[in-house]
């Protein structure tokens, strides 16, 4: 299957063996020139499947045999995280709601309740909506960075078409009481660089991490300990307006 | 010994960011953060090489300081990427 999706402003040729990822893609997809395209095939699929059965037992996690359209999705979604790196733009695991016409990115390692809280967002704020709720792209254009939705957004697969300017980047842990404080980049730039996709060439890796460094040289950063009472959210968005 | 894998060491204002590269580094999930004495070691410890040599290298570099100052800044290194599993034998 060929076709060609619209993501962070860039126009991306896909060439599938299976309509998974077009079908994924469906809110995505343009009729304009690929800016760059990516292909994958059954040897990526099976470097998709192979790669969950080494994190799986690396991790002591049980270990399910997803179907190859879905792991083709995966394969489509790290080319296109490779690929996109030139346009200033990377792959961030976290979740973006939008508000007011500004995104606001909450991140933290898996389990800490990301979903729970942006939750909390669109249950307090009738205007508040989730951009993507797992894996957006963050770019930088115009001397400003903006969050991305993209059709690939977790379990939940919560994400809008949206491109918005990115107003501040929140990392979430566990607390007893709602708080927030902003802080400086130098103290949380190990788990930004830990919630980055990580590309496998030096190269590569690089361009995500200096990225990394101009987000924290043209982002807020806050750290909002949050307990499951919805008025984290309340908090958490008087704390990035103050 | 030298390290196991090639590392992206980025300079984030105070310090560096070291980052494993290559599909094998994904077992280490994490970064290293250095300071200059730590980034140069990593440097050195790119090609194979030993403790005393690193420790030669450090002392001409930093005359001021002294060998126990040097050979426990090195040792204190050296320690951390055993424990990460960052060095080969």
């Amino acid at each position: 299957m060929e076709f060609t999706i619209k993501i962070a402003d860039v126009n991306i040729g896909i060439t599938s063996v299976f309509d998974g990822v077009s079908k994924l893609c469906k809110d995505y997809l343009t009729d304009e020139c690929p800016d760059f395209c990516i292909r994958t095939d059954l040897e990526d699929i099976a470097f998709e499947r192979e790669k969950a059965k080494r994190e799986a037992a690396f991790e002591h996690r049980p270990y399910f045999d997803f179907s190859d359209a879905y792991l083709e999705t995966l394969a489509a979604y790290r080319k296109i995280a490779v690929g996109i790196l030139p346009f200033d733009a990377f792959l961030m695991h976290g979740a973006v709601v939008g508000r007011g016409g500004e995104a606001y990115l909450f991140t933290a390692p898996s389990g800490v309740g990301k979903t729970t809280h942006t939750r909390f967002w669109l249950q307090n704020f009738k205007d508040a909506f989730i951009v993507n709720g797992d894996k957006p792209i963050l770019r930088f254009k115009d001397g400003a960075v903006y969050a991305c939705g993209t059709p690939w957004a977790g379990k939940e697969g919560e994400n809008k078409n949206v491109m918005l300017p990115l107003k501040s980047v929140c990392i979430l842990s566990r607390g007893k009481t709602n708080e927030i404080e902003r802080v400086d980049f130098g103290r949380i730039y190990p788990l930004l660089i830990g919630q980055a996709y990580r590309p496998a060439t030096e190269k590569e890796l690089s361009k995500t991490m200096s990225l990394i460094k101009k987000l924290g040289e043209s982002t807020a950063f806050y750290l909002l300990k949050c307990n499951l009472d919805p008025n984290a959210a309340k908090v958490a968005f008087e704390g990035m307006n103050g | 010994m030298k390290l196991k894998y090639e590392f992206t060491v980025m300079d984030m204002g105070d310090e560096f960011a070291a980052v494993p590269v290559g599909e094998d580094a994904a077992k280490f999930h994490g970064m290293l953060k250095l300071n200059k004495a730590s980034a140069e070691i990593l440097e050195l410890l790119k090609e194979e090489t030993e403790p005393m040599k690193i420790h030669e290298y450090l002392k001409n570099k930093y005359p001021d300081s002294t060998d126990d100052e040097i050979g426990h800044t090195l040792v204190d290194f050296l320690n951390k990427l055993l424990r990460e599993g960052l060095l080969t034998d």
